[in-house]
């Protein structure tokens, strides 16, 4: 499988088109990104709790966004993680060529607080200065991390109401699906397959998405397969001897 | 000599991703060396992290601050984060382990009261509120949700919490015959529970596969764009 993987990346196969059904919670954030009710130059909290390891998939699906927010409105961004190497990766995020053409045509500004201490504490004690901020993008990997920005800025957001988007990896998007569903978030953005909606929606822009989208399609319907071909020929194993049992008796 | 950075950590990008990857023929040492150095380099990372980002400017700086030109009040509530750090280093010495007791105390308290006000109102008010709501038409045409997916959506929703929660009903009675099962409602219930959180756990395993493809897809580009920046750099 890895070598089919591998293969279908060098050879880019066009067999998979992009993805096309936009999910509610996608499609959120793409209205709220047109409408955009925040001004120019609005200052909006971009709140990073991701691993290293994770970076690829959360990186891929949060630049088409952040791009889109960044031609739309010139943001002032603040930069806060809420675990140790987050603010190293909010710096590798936003050095990326498609971020550092805009930092050099002053396209944005931003200033990274570093690193917030304290768990769930800490997100409680720096969520009284949200009201401050036109909006707050979250980017995790982990649904717990999501969680706990969420209830513990439960009680400011309900005061002063201020969008709250997640760019999640796949793997959380469906623990954080129901804060969608009721309402105590924006919208979500989840893993390669919300990045490859953001960049069509985004002229293409950065493509990233684009060159993983050929490879990846193939690798999850291999290993659908691979799992159901597995599944039937165990069943089919297990009929078998239990036959064999029912004949020797 | 201008030292080319891009070349040098796709270099180390290069090598270490080929001996992680070197582990799909078994454990060897030079997975075992990559591995050593990146838990190394992660741990002296965050201590880094520790020291310039929480201690340094919340603790030290403040401290100085507030001993050189601080009131009374303020000198004194510095110093009691530091103590408390102290009672808690104290647990090395087998002795005085029950000194930090006293913070942990005050940290598992203080914890535990944040957690349960967050989960409380974040979580369960607003998500029992919202599956009580889930049929309201308004709400949904607000989303630009349509009335049967209201109600198709809702149904599954609301069945789905409902059994699911039923699953852990743990209540049950022996029976003459000594078994000990559940009411015979509450077990088609939560039976019927299982399959849902049966289905949660494989959209769960999807994700995580998802996100582990998409790791190994950026290696692959990251591996395909340093031939290609060496080919460029090397001029072959």
């Amino acid at each position: 499988m890895t070598i089919a993987v591998f293969a279908a990346f060098l050879l880019q196969p066009q067999f998979f088109a992009a993805p096309r059904p936009v999910p509610n919670e996608v499609l959120s954030v793409q209205s709220w990104l047109a409408e955009l009710p925040i001004p120019q130059n609005a200052p909006v909290l971009v709140a990073f709790d991701y691993e290293p390891s994770r970076a690829a998939e959360i990186e891929t699906a949060a630049t088409p966004m952040l791009d889109m927010l960044i031609l739309f409105r010139h943001p002032a961004f603040t930069f806060v993680a809420t675990n140790e190497t987050g603010s190293m990766l909010a710096e590798r995020l936003i050095a990326q060529p498609t971020f550092a053409e805009h930092f050099k045509n002053g396209g944005f500004t931003y200033s990274n607080l570093g690193y917030l201490p304290g768990g769930q504490m800490g997100i409680r004690a720096f969520a009284r200065g949200l009201p401050g901020f036109a909006a707050i993008i979250l980017i995790t990997d982990d649904a717990e991390a999501a969680r706990a920005w969420i209830e513990q800025t439960q009680a400011i957001r309900s005061a002063v109401p201020v969008p709250f988007i997640v760019v999640s990896s796949a793997q959380s998007a469906p623990m954080i699906e129901p804060y969608y569903d009721s309402g105590q978030v924006t919208g979500i953005v989840p893993g390669l397959y919300g990045g490859a909606l953001f960049e069509q929606y985004n002229a293409g822009r950065p493509g990233t998405a684009r060159s993983y989208w050929p490879p990846f399609s193939p690798g999850m319907l291999l290993a659908a397969l691979l799992m159901l071909g597995g599944g039937l020929w165990n069943l089919a194993l297990g009929l078998r001897d239990r036959a064999a049992a029912k004949g020797g008796k | 000599m201008a030292v080319n950075l891009d070349l040098i950590s796709g270099v180390l990008s290069f090598l270490f991703t080929i001996l992680i990857l070197s582990y799909l023929i078994g454990d060897n040492p030079l997975f075992r060396i990559a591995v050593y150095v990146f838990v190394g380099a992660a741990s002296g990372y965050v201590a880094s992290v520790i020291f310039w980002q929480v201690l340094k400017p919340r603790l030290f700086d403040t401290l100085i601050s507030a001993v050189l030109r601080g009131s009374l009040v303020e000198q004194v509530l510095i110093f009691l984060p530091l103590i408390g750090a102290a009672l808690v280093i104290l647990k090395i010495f087998p002795g005085m382990t029950g000194f930090a007791r006293l913070s942990m105390a005050f940290l598992v308290g203080a914890g535990a009261a944040v957690t349960l006000g967050g989960a409380l109102l974040g979580t369960l008010l607003p998500q029992v509120q919202a599956t009580i709501n889930i049929f309201d038409p308004q709400a949904a045409a607000a989303r630009n949700i349509g009335a049967m997916e209201v109600l198709g959506n809702g149904m599954v929703i609301l069945v789905g919490t409902v059994t699911s929660l039923a699953y852990f009903h743990f209540g049950a009675q022996p029976k003459t015959d000594g078994s000990v099962r559940r009411f015979g409602l509450i077990e088609i219930i939560a039976w019927i529970g299982r399959i849902f959180i049966g289905i949660t756990l494989g959209a769960v395993f999807a994700g995580v596969y998802a996100a582990a493809l998409t790791a190994l897809i950026e290696r692959f580009s990251s591996l395909v764009n340093f031939i290609v920046l060496l080919r460029t750099t090397l001029g072959f």
